[in-house]
């Protein structure tokens, strides 16, 4: 069973506001996921992103595949080199 | 407990994500304009955060055609919006809103006795009105 890493749109009308989700690939549209690691306020100034950083990491690490909006929110707060750098540690160390 | 890391940012839109709030906020205004179809393409696609094949495969259709729905589907919302400035509007309504909100809060400090519970009151109706979205 794949498991991706998601943006979700949650919130009111015209207040746009987006969780970083965990969920299933073929978890259909409504609403379950599996775990909530994060989200991304585009209507503060400036932008707010919060990331579980631990349980993001962790996902990654078991196959969880971010999606792209999710990898860009990732590259901009840094998490995607600690988890490259990781990798290849890892497996310099195997 | 677990670490959370806190990150602000400063550009968004010019990163290479599509401006995820315009997408929105012409939704919220124009979409009951679109069919059902292209409803839940573009839901699933913007706001769950599907790949075109995830769609398509989904569905049992193609990419291409989940490509030309969703496509249509924005150039439609564009097309609206050209024609009826809503999110223009509402955009620009909801930064004077928050700068008055801004002045509100310098004044605060000089405003005493009857003043200061009228300014009280002016301030949470604007708050108000943005946390409704100016309807």
């Amino acid at each position: 069973m794949a498991v991706r890493i998601r943006l979700r749109r949650m919130g009111a009308k015209k207040r746009p506001f987006y969780r970083i989700v965990v969920a299933d690939s073929r978890s259909p549209r409504d609403g379950r996921f599996i775990e909530e690691i994060g989200y991304y306020n585009p209507l503060t100034d400036p932008a707010e992103i919060k990331i579980d950083e631990e349980k993001a990491l962790d996902w990654m690490r078991k196959g969880a595949q971010p999606t792209d909006s999710v990898k860009q929110l990732f590259k901009i707060t840094g998490l995607l080199e600690k988890y490259k750098s990781q990798k290849t540690n890892a497996e310099k160390n195997s | 407990m677990y670490k959370i890391r806190y990150v602000k940012f400063y550009t968004f839109t010019g990163e290479k994500m599509p401006d995820l709030v315009r997408i929105s906020l012409l939704y919220d205004f124009y979409g009951p304009f679109l069919t059902e179809k292209q409803r839940e393409f573009f839901e699933l696609h913007f706001f769950n955060d599907w790949s075109l094949s995830e769609i398509a495969e989904n569905y049992g259709v193609t990419r291409q055609n989940v490509f030309d729905v969703v496509n249509r589907s924005t150039a439609l919302l564009e097309e609206y919006e050209k024609k009826l400035g809503m999110v223009e509007r509402f955009m620009s309504m909801t930064r004077d809103i928050e700068r008055i909100l801004k002045s509100l809060e310098e004044l605060r400090p000089f405003v005493m006795g009857e003043g200061k519970a009228k300014l009280e009151k002016i301030y949470n109706e604007l708050a108000t009105l943005i946390k409704e979205g100016c309807e």
